[in-house]
Order: C-alpha cells, then structure tokens, then sequence
C-alpha cells in the first residue's frame, strides 16, 4: 500500500517535469524571402542595438531619434540585434513595433530583430513579442515555435533579385543567461543545436547553388573570438583605450590572427568568464564552436552584434583553425548602440550599416547619430568607413 | 460582521494593493541601477508613489497593535502626517517637473499610458487622506471600551525587539510583499507554453507560501487565546510551511542543476533582478524565505511548550 502511494504521488511529479526537446522543422520552415536586389545592386542593412525602452523611456525624444536615424541612414532593412526592451510592459512592446512600422512606411524599409538577453524581461509572457511581431506587415520574422533549434530569434532572410538569392542574413538567438546551482548567472551562448541548424542551411544551400552564399549574422552577445580580436588588437597597440585590462597579453597567449580593428571600448569593469579570464567584452559563459564552424560551413562576410553598450570595437580576424583566405576572413564586431536607453557613451550612438553589393562584395560603415533638437538637414549624422 | 474583522480584512486588503506597487518599485530600482538612476528624475513620483501603499500597510499595522489609546492616536496623528506630506510633495514635483520640461506633459507616458497623471490624482487622494486621518485623530478618535483594539504583541528583551521585532520580522513581510507582488502579475508573465511548467511549479510555490504564512499567523493564530489550541496551530503552520517550504526548495534546487535554462525560458519576467544584475538573488532569497521563518516558528513553539 505504502510502495503504490509513493509510486502514485512519484508518476505524476515526474510527468509535471520539463520534457524539453521539440519537433524537427524542414529548414525552408526557417526561411524567408525579400527581393531587394530587384531594383537596385546595393542593399543597405542597418543594425540598430541596444534601444532598451522601458517603463521610463522619455518616448517622444527616443521615437524622434530613432526616426532621424533612419531618414538619414537610409536603410534597405533594419535589424535589431536585441535589447530592445528592459522592464516594459506589452503597452511598450506594441508602441515600439509601431514606431518600427511607421518608420518602415516612411522610408520604404523592412525591419528585422533578434531577441537579446533582456528582451522576455518584463510583465508579459516570454511568447508575446512574437505573436506581436506576426501582426507587423513591415516585419521580416519568423519563429518557428515547438522546434528543435533552441531560441526563438533563429531565422534567415533571403535577399533575393527575382528568384535568385544573392545574400543570407542570419538572424540568430544568442539567448538569455543560464543559471547554476551557485550565486551566478552567466550569459547564455549559441547553442550547439543551434549551430548545427546554421551548418544545414549553408548545407542546403550550397546543395542547391554549388556554393554557400554571401552572408550575415546578426545576433545579440559577442564571442570569444571578440574577445581573442580585442586583446591582439591591444597587443598590436591598436585604438584601445586605457585601463581596458588588456595590457599584458603575449601573442601567443591569444589564439587567431588579427587583420584589422577600429572602434575602441569605454567598458570600466572587468566582467569574469571562466576560461577566458577578465574581459570586458561581456561574451557568453563558453566557447560553443560558432565563429570556427561559420569559418568553416559558410560564406559569412560578418558577424555583428550588440549587447556592450559602450563598445564600438570590430575586427577581421581569422581563428587559429581557419583555412579561409586573409581576402575572406570574417569581419565581427559591435554595432553602435541605437539611443539612449538605460546606459551609453555620447559620441557612441547610432548604428552600423553594411553595404551588400549584388557581386557578393560588402562594405561596412558605422553611421554615428547624435540626439538633436531639431533633426532637419541631417543634422548630428556621420557616416564613415568602419576601417579607415 | 464585527468591526475587529473589518479592521483585519482593512490591513488585508491593504496588503493585496501594497504588494504588486512595492514588485514594481524594486522590479524598476534594480532596472536603474546600471543606467545610474537615469531615468530618476522623470519616475522619482513613480517610486513615491509605490512606496506609499508599504508605508500605509505598516502604519496600519502599528495602529491596529498599538498599546493603548493614547499611542493609537500619536500613531494615526503622525503617520497621516507623513502621508499628506508625500501627496504634497508629489503635487509639488508633478508641478515642478511639468514647468521646467522634465515632463512634456501629464499624459506624456511612462508605466501607464497616463503617467503621471494618475499619480499626480493618487497624490490628492494621500494629501486629503493625510489630513483627514491628522484630523480625526485630534478631533474624532474616542477611546473605546476594551482598548486597545488587537492584543499587543507580547514584550520581550531589548535584542530579541531589536532584531526580531526590529528586523527580521518586518524583512519577511517585505519579501513576503515583493514575491506576492510578483504573482500579481502572474497572468501576464506566465509561460503560456507549459513548456517548463514542472520546474516553474515549486518556485511560483515558494513565491505565494511567505504570504499564506504571514496570512495564517495574522488572522488565525495571534489571535488564539488557549494555550493548547494556540501550540496546535502553532505546530501545523509551522510544520505545513516548513514541509512545502522543503519539498519545494528541494524541488527547485534540483530542477536548476538538471536544467539551468528553465527560468531564463520562463521566467525571466518573474526574477528581473537575477537577470539584470547576473545573481541568483530570487532563488536564494526563496529558499531562505520558505525555510528559516518556518523553521524558527515552528522550534520556538515546541520549546515554549517544553518550559
């Protein structure tokens, strides 16, 4: 009697535990198409970041910023690479998708987001920015929900001229945090199931055309490899500012070459990763293999992302396993953080805009908008090359 | 229904208002710690104003078990006091922030879409309510028969009063006031997925337990005379909380070591302070808040009953 009772109450506990997993989706579930080549053999992607509305943002300074910034950078596409909220509530969510269309309509633009770390913070459900984001006609997103490929943000857009897609945009959810039975709750990373779902869309695609495409990635928190980049581009004396902690590295303590950097960071703190040691580049708690694996299974020009508000830093480097050409290594880096939200560096807004030519060739910018009173003729908007 | 009952059901109710201002207010103090309070100036009536209803429920507390009639009244008299000067002091900042460009407007938006226009009514509404409780503790308040109107708490020494009156008590309502605040909003952050439900089950738990605590022990067992009867209630509060208080932290505990990713899947809306600061503030906190009060109520009583 006593087995049967504890046998009872055991069933249903471990029925009421997670079961994790999820159903395979054919990857073209994943796919979506926009056909912004047809007209014109320059698409301009722009990456705003970091936009961090919440409860208290100052909405009629940010939603003036945000519209000069796109009349002035005149994008093709804007992808967000996360953090667009902190601690807002669905009011926030629905106001700031209605900006992201109204500035869509203005400027004959389309937008796309990832989802960062801080984007399912706050009083509504983890799954209502994507039934939101369902109803933006302006929207390039696709979730693909009850999957096997962790995250929700994991989706490529196709830029296609006609039929034929000459650029993939990647847009991949570097997830949230984890915790762990201690006190600390590390970043999370871009999982291993994750990257083997990128591997198969290259795959495909290079099944199909008989070699991968030009690409993108865009997601929220940076790699190692950032981190590897930065500190041999403070070996090297490159534009570091001082006090960055990464004086003291050998070179043959930092795996990977470094080709080029620009940008610097202004981060003050050290932020511990075990393994990697003090940094500043706030990257994910390991190593999970993407960067090398994007090396390796596709044709990614560059990685972009956010989530250091204060660091403008980006590279072309090459990791130490890489077989690709010094012509083909990846550019990474940061995008300018997009307003004023919750913290940033003056002189360090905007965002970063890559140039996709329909050849396959690519150029990068940053595009630096400073806030203004009055917006009209441009006013406070630079662009200049992202490498001199 | 007896007015005792009313004025319990009062501090009741109270508490249902505090608790979801007072998650909001700590839920947005952790968000303005990294951006340096930035946003301070605009929401400083926001973090007012959701402290209010705290303050209320303590002062009400302290009046309901005060010694005497002549302290009921000081402490009716001087917390109204306080509560017209935070309305007074709302009015002015609305006032002053309006007319130096700090807000564009009253409807300009913020954690509602009229902020802060409604808290610039809800502080008429402390300023008048202020001065009418100052009022009617001078004018109107009678001594009644059978003062004081809740037994006092019974008195012990000077370090006991100091960190169990002083700190340790008023801590678990406080925390006991952020997690039920947070399940407030339960509704609205709730993983309609079901995907982690089995794990997100015993912390939900341990977020509402403090409060069913805090709610037996005000409304039944202070109030229990018979020293039999009291022990009795006394040994089963303690022992049902400590119990789902154990299973549930045991639960969550194991839950986190076998799938760390569950809350960051589900409830990253219910712990933002975890995930705005990289701490695992909200689990331990839970731990401790389930376990040790548990714990001390239910040994003091088996040792009074050994005296």
């Amino acid at each position: 009697m006593k087995k049967k009772w504890l046998t009872g109450l055991a069933l249903p506990l471990l029925a009421l535990t997670s079961c994790g997993g999820g159903v395979h989706h054919p990857l073209t579930d994943y796919v979506l198409e926009a056909d912004m080549f047809a007209s014109k053999d320059t698409v301009r992607v722009m990456q705003w970041t970091d936009i961090h509305w919440n409860l208290g943002t100052n909405f009629a300074e940010e939603e003036a910023y945000l519209r000069a910034l796109a009349k002035n950078g005149h994008p093709d596409l804007i992808v967000l690479t996360g953090d667009q909220i902190l601690i807002a509530n669905q009011r926030i969510i629905e106001r700031q998708l209605k900006l992201f269309e109204s500035i869509c309509e203005e400027n004959n633009c389309r937008f796309a987001l990832v989802f960062g770390n801080h984007d399912k913070q706050g009083l509504f459900d983890p799954h209502y920015w994507g039934r939101q984001l369902e109803k933006c006609p302006h929207a390039l997103y696709k979730e693909v929900r009850g999957d096997d490929v962790y995250g929700d943000s994991n989706y490529v857009i196709n830029l296609t001229d006609g039929a034929d897609a000459k650029w993939q945009l990647y847009l991949i959810d570097s997830n949230s945090a984890t915790l762990t039975p201690g006190l600390d709750v590390p970043y999370d990373v871009i999982h291993e199931d994750q990257i083997e779902w990128f591997k198969a869309q290259n795959e495909a695609v290079k099944a199909e055309k008989g070699a991968y495409l030009p690409s993108l990635a865009y997601f929220h928190i940076g790699l190692w490899e950032t981190e590897y980049a930065f500190r041999l581009a403070g070996i090297a004396g490159g534009t570091i500012a001082e006090g960055t902690g990464r004086e003291g590295y050998e070179a043959s303590e930092v795996p990977g070459t470094l080709l080029a950097s620009s940008g610097y960071e202004k981060e003050k703190s050290d932020f511990e990763v075990e393994g990697l040691g003090p940094t500043k580049t706030w990257v994910g708690y390991r190593n999970t293999g993407f960067f090398e694996a994007a090396e390796t299974y596709s044709n990614v020009r560059g990685m972009f992302f956010g989530h250091d508000h204060n660091d403008s830093f980006c590279a072309t480097y090459k990791s130490a396993s890489s077989t690709r050409s010094d012509a083909d290594a990846i550019t990474l880096g940061y995008g300018l953080k997009t307003g004023k939200g919750l913290y940033s560096l003056e002189g360090m807004l905007g965002g970063n805009i890559s140039l996709l030519h329909k050849d396959g060739t690519v150029e990068y910018l940053r595009a630096f908008q400073s806030y203004q009173d009055d917006y009209s003729a441009g006013a406070g908007y630079i662009e200049e090359a992202l490498f001199a | 229904m007896k007015k005792i009952t009313l004025m319990r059901l009062l501090e009741g109710l109270i508490y249902l208002v505090a608790a979801p201002c007072f998650f909001l207010l700590v839920m947005f103090f952790f968000h303005e710690v990294p951006g340096s309070f930035a946003s301070m100036p605009r929401l400083l009536p926001f973090f007012i104003s959701m402290s209010i209803p705290m303050f209320i429920l303590f002062a009400y507390h302290n009046y309901l078990y005060a010694e005497g009639f002549n302290k009921r009244r000081k402490i009716l008299f001087v917390n109204s006091i306080i509560l017209a000067g935070f309305g007074a002091l709302l009015i002015l900042l609305d006032i002053v922030f309006l007319a130096s460009g700090v807000y564009s407007s009253l409807l300009m938006g913020g954690p509602l879409a009229i902020y802060p226009l409604d808290h610039f009514i809800a502080a008429f509404f402390y300023l008048g309510g202020g001065l009418f409780g100052a009022i009617a503790a001078k004018k109107f308040l009678q001594k009644e028969e059978g003062e004081p109107i809740e037994e006092p708490a019974p008195r012990h020494g000077k370090v006991y009063n100091i960190f169990v009156n002083g700190l340790a008590k008023p801590a678990f309502v406080v925390l006991s006031l952020i997690f039920f605040g947070d399940l407030c909003f339960f509704f609205h952050t709730l993983d309609y997925s079901f995907a982690n439900a089995g794990l997100t089950f015993p912390v939900y738990l341990m977020m509402l337990s403090p409060t069913v605590e805090l709610a037996l022990y005000e409304f039944k067992f202070r109030h229990i005379e018979e020293p039999a009867k009291k022990a009795w209630w006394a040994i089963t509060i303690g022992s049902l909380c400590l119990g789902i208080g154990l299973i549930s932290a045991i639960w969550t505990y194991i839950g986190i070591a076998k799938y760390p990713l569950f809350m960051s899947e589900s409830m990253t809306g219910v712990f933002p302070a975890d995930f705005i600061a990289n701490k695992a503030i909200g689990p331990y906190l839970l731990y401790v808040l389930n376990l040790v009060p548990a714990l001390w109520f239910l040994l003091a009583h088996i040792f009074a009953r050994k005296k």
